[in-house]
C-alpha cells in the first residue's frame, strides 16, 4: 500500500467530506442523536412500514413469511418485498443496540454517502481532478425534495443506488481474475434490494458493452467472464425472482406511450437552482468529449441516469424513472466536474506556463479540494435549509402503540378511530396487532349528521399488494385476495365485534377528536367498555364482551 | 506470496484501526447529543457486520486494486454478500440473531483463506 502526500490529502479531503456529509444529512434529520424513543423523523407510511417488515425478520429470524398483522391476518403470506435492505437492518439493529427504527435511518443515510464515494472512484477512474469537483453536488441529496427519499422511507433504494453503482465499478475490471463473482454478487445484491437498480444496470451494460464493441475494446474473455457473472447473478437471485415474478410483476406493465407529470414530492432538474444550468452545460461537454473518443465510464454512466430520469413516459415506468432523479446529485456530479474542470483547464495550463514553481503537480490536486471547497460552501450556504421534523408520530401515540404490542392477545382486533398519525396506514402495523381503520368519509359524514352508529364503514390496515400472497408448493402460488371474505376486512362492520378501541383525544382537526371523545363516552357509558390506557394523546377503551351490545345508537 | 499477503494485512489494519477510532470520534462529535457507549457500539456494528467482512471479501484482489478503492467497494459487496445469506441462511432455518456472529466469521475466515490462495495469474 502506497500513500504518497498527494493522496493523503485527497482521501483525507474525502473522509472530511463524508462526515460533512452526515452532518447535514443524517445527523441533523436524527437530531445529533442515535438513539430514540420513537421513530423520530419518520414522515410517511412506507418509513413505518419499514420497521414492522425489518421487526417481523428480526422475530420470526427469517423471511419466509410476511407478519400477519400486516397481511389482514393471513400467517401465510409470502413476502414479496426485495429482502437484503430489511436484513442488513436487521442485523445492524441486533449489533449496535439501536432501535430498528433508528437503524433504518442510519443505514439508509450511510449508503447514500457509500453511493457517493463509489461515484467518486468511478469519477476518479477518469481523472481525479474531476472526481474532487463533482463531490459538492452530492449536498443536494439532503436539499429540498432530494431529502424526501430518507424521511419517507425509500431507504432500499439508496441501499441499491450504490449496489447499482458498485456493479459499474465491477464492469470496468472483467479482467481481473475471479472478477466475475464480484460483478454477480453485486447485481444480485441490487436485485434483491430494489430490483429497479437491477435493470438498470441490465441497460446499462448493454449499452456499455455495445460502445465497447464500437470502439473494438471488447475482449472474448471479458464476455465470457460476464456470461458467467450473469449466470451466477441469476442463481443467486433465483429463489426471490420466482416470488416477484408471482409478486410484484404479477400485475404486468403496462408500455403505451403517456407523459406522466412529476408530483409534487418528486425532482426536477430545477431544484438544483442554477447548478442546472452547470449540469446541462457539462452534460453537453461530456457529450462532445464521448464524440471525440474520450470514453469515460462516469460520463456514461452520468448521461445515462440523466436520461433514465427523464422516461417517464410510460404508467408502469415513470414512477422508477421519477424514484432515479432523487439520486442525480450522485449521477449527474460527474457533470460538475467535467464544467468546471474543463472551463478552468487553459487557465492553469496557462498559469503552468508563466509559474512553473507554483504549479507543481501536487498543486493540483490541493487546487482541486480548494474549488470543491468552494462549491461545497456556495452550495450549502445557498440551498441547504436545516429542517429536521420529528415526523408525523409522537412520543405518545408510539407509546399506546406499544402498550398495545405489549398487553394484548394476539388475535386481538383493534379499532382506530379518527387520529392524525392513523391516515398513514403502516403506522398501525407496528402494534403487531390486526388493525382496522374508521374509513374517513363515513367518520365525517356521521359527524355532519350529528349521529353516533353502532356500524360503521372501516378497512382493515394491511399491505394489500400482490394480492395476499401465498405459496402452495415450490412454483405453484395463489393469493388469498380471490378467497376472501372482503365484507369482514371492508365496508360497513358493526364495531362491537372488536376487542380494542383506540381514540386519539387531540387533533390538528379538533372536532374530528371531539367526535371520538362522544363515541368513547357512549361506550363507557354502556359498561361494555372500560379504559385500559390513557396518556396525554391517546385513550384506549377494552371491549369487556365481543359481539355484544357495546353502544346505543343516538344523536348528539 | 504467503509472506507478502501477510504483510499486506500487517500494513493494512491498522489503518483499518485508525479509521475505526477516527470515524467514531468524529461520529461521536457530529452526534453530539448521544452516549460514547451508544456511539461506540453503532460504529462497531457498521464495522463488524459490514466494513471489515467487505474488506475481506476484497483482500483477494490486493494487490491489483488500492486501498482505499477495495474498502469503498467492499462495503457494497459486504452488505450484498451478508445480505444475500442473511437471507438464504434464515430461510434455511438459522435464526437471524445467530446471523450476526456467523456470518462475519465466516468471510473473514473465507476473506483470509481465499486471500491465501495462490494467484498464478491475476486475469482470467
Amino acid at each position: 500500500m502506497k500513500l504518497n502526500l498527494e493522496n493523503s490529502i485527497e482521501w483525507l479531503y474525502v473522509f472530511l467530506f463524508s462526515i460533512f456529509l452526515a452532518y447535514i444529512g443524517m445527523a441533523a434529520t436524527m437530531n445529533y442523536g442515535l438513539k430514540h424513543s420513537f421513530p423520530y423523523g419518520f414522515s410517511a407510511s412506507d418509513a413505518f412500514g419499514e420497521i414492522a417488515y425489518t421487526e417481523g425478520i428480526i422475530d420470526s429470524g427469517n423471511h419466509k413469511f410476511l407478519p400477519y398483522y400486516i397481511r389482514a391476518g393471513f400467517t401465510d403470506n409470502v413476502p414479496f418485498h426485495m429482502p437484503i435492505f430489511n436484513h442488513i437492518a436487521a442485523l445492524f439493529s441486533l449489533a449496535s443496540g439501536l432501535p430498528v427504527w433508528d437503524s433504518l435511518l442510519f443505514i439508509g443515510y450511510l449508503f447514500s454517502i457509500v453511493g457517493v464515494l463509489v461515484m467518486y472512484i468511478i469519477i476518479r477512474e477518469f481523472n481525479r481532478n474531476i472526481a474532487l469537483i463533482s463531490l459538492p453536488l452530492s449536498i443536494f441529496l439532503y436539499i429540498g425534495n432530494f431529502r424526501i427519499v430518507y424521511t419517507w422511507g425509500s431507504w432500499d433504494v439508496v441501499m441499491a443506488t450504490a449496489l447499482l453503482l458498485s456493479s459499474v465499478w465491477a464492469l470496468n475490471k472483467l479482467e481481473l481474475k475471479f472478477s466475475c463473482v464480484l460483478f454477480a454478487v453485486l447485481a444480485s445484491g441490487a436485485a434483491l434490494t430494489h430490483i429497479t437498480e437491477a435493470f438498470f444496470l441490465f441497460a446499462f451494460t448493454a449499452v456499455f458493452l455495445v460502445l465497447k464493441a464500437i470502439r473494438k475494446r471488447l475482449e472474448l474473455s471479458e464476455m465470457k467472464n460476464l456470461i458467467l457473472a450473469v449466470i451466477l447473478a441469476l442463481l443467486f437471485s433465483f429463489y426471490y425472482l420466482i416470488i416477484f415474478k408471482v409478486g410484484y410483476a404479477a400485475g404486468g406493465v403496462d408500455t403505451k406511450i403517456a407523459y406522466q407529470a412529476p408530483e409534487w414530492f418528486d425532482v426536477i432538474i430545477s431544484h438544483f437552482g442554477l447548478f442546472r444550468l452547470v449540469i446541462f452545460a457539462g452534460a453537453i461537454i461530456s457529450l462532445l468529449l464521448f464524440l471525440t473518443k474520450n470514453y469515460s465510464t462516469a460520463l456514461l454512466l452520468g448521461l445515462f441516469m440523466l436520461l433514465i430520469g427523464y422516461t417517464n413516459i410510460t404508467p408502469s415506468f415513470a414512477p422508477r424513472a421519477l424514484q432515479t432523479r432523487y439520486f442525480w446529485p450522485i449521477y449527474l456530479s460527474v457533470f460538475l466536474g467535467v464544467l468546471v474542470y474543463f472551463t478552468l483547464k487553459p487557465l492553469i495550463k496557462f498559469c503552468h506556463l508563466r509559474s512553473k514553481a507554483l504549479f507543481e503537480r501536487n498543486w493540483k490536486t490541493a487546487y482541486s479540494i480548494f474549488i470543491s471547497l468552494i462549491l461545497a460552501v456556495s452550495i450549502t450556504y445557498g440551498y441547504y435549509q436545516k429542517s429536521a421534523s420529528s415526523g408525523i408520530v409522537t412520543e405518545y401515540h408510539w407509546r399506546s402503540l406499544l402498550w398495545i404490542r405489549d398487553n394484548t392477545p394476539k388475535d386481538a382486533k383493534i379499532l382506530f378511530f379518527y387520529g392524525d398519525p392513523y391516515t398513514q396506514e403502516a403506522v398501525l402495523w407496528n402494534q403487531k396487532r390486526v388493525s382496522y381503520r374508521i374509513s374517513m368519509d363515513d367518520f365525517v359524514n356521521a359527524i355532519k349528521e350529528r349521529k353516533i352508529k353502532r356500524e360503521y364503514n372501516v378497512e382493515v390496515a394491511a399491505a394489500d399488494d400482490a394480492g395476499y400472497l401465498y405459496r402452495k408448493s415450490f412454483f405453484s402460488f395463489d393469493y388469498h385476495v380471490k378467497d376472501m371474505n372482503r365484507s369482514e376486512f371492508f365496508g360497513a362492520n358493526d364495531i362491537c365485534k372488536f376487542n380494542y378501541f383506540v381514540f386519539d383525544k387531540v387533533s390538528r382537526q379538533q372536532a374530528l377528536a371531539n367526535y371520538n371523545l362522544l363515541v368513547a363516552d357512549r361506550l363507557l357509558k354502556s359498561g361494555a367498555a372500560e379504559p385500559v390506557f390513557n396518556n396525554e394523546i391517546v385513550l384506549i377503551l377494552k371491549n369487556k364482551s365481543p359481539r355484544g351490545n357495546c353502544i346505543e345508537e343516538g344523536s348528539f | 506470496m504467503r509472506k507478502e499477503v501477510f504483510e499486506q494485512l500487517k500494513r493494512e489494519l491498522p489503518l483499518i484501526g485508525a479509521m475505526f477510532l477516527i470515524l467514531l470520534i468524529i461520529i461521536k462529535f457530529i452526534f453530539a447529543k448521544e452516549e460514547l457507549f451508544v456511539v461506540l457500539r453503532a460504529v462497531a456494528g457498521i464495522f463488524w457486520i459490514i466494513v471489515i467482512p467487505g474488506y475481506f471479501i476484497m483482500f483477494y484482489w490486493s494487490q491489483e486494486l488500492k486501498f482505499f478503492e477495495r474498502f469503498i467497494i467492499g462495503i457494497c459487496a459486504g452488505t450484498a454478500v451478508i445480505g444475500l445469506l442473511s437471507y438464504y441462511i434464515g430461510l434455511a432455518g438459522i435464526h437471524i440473531k445467530y446471523h450476526i456472529y456467523l456470518l462475519p466469521v465466516v468471510l473473514i475466515g473465507g476473506g483470509i483463506a481465499i486471500g491465501f490462495y495462490p494467484k498464478i495469474n491475476t486475469k482470467i
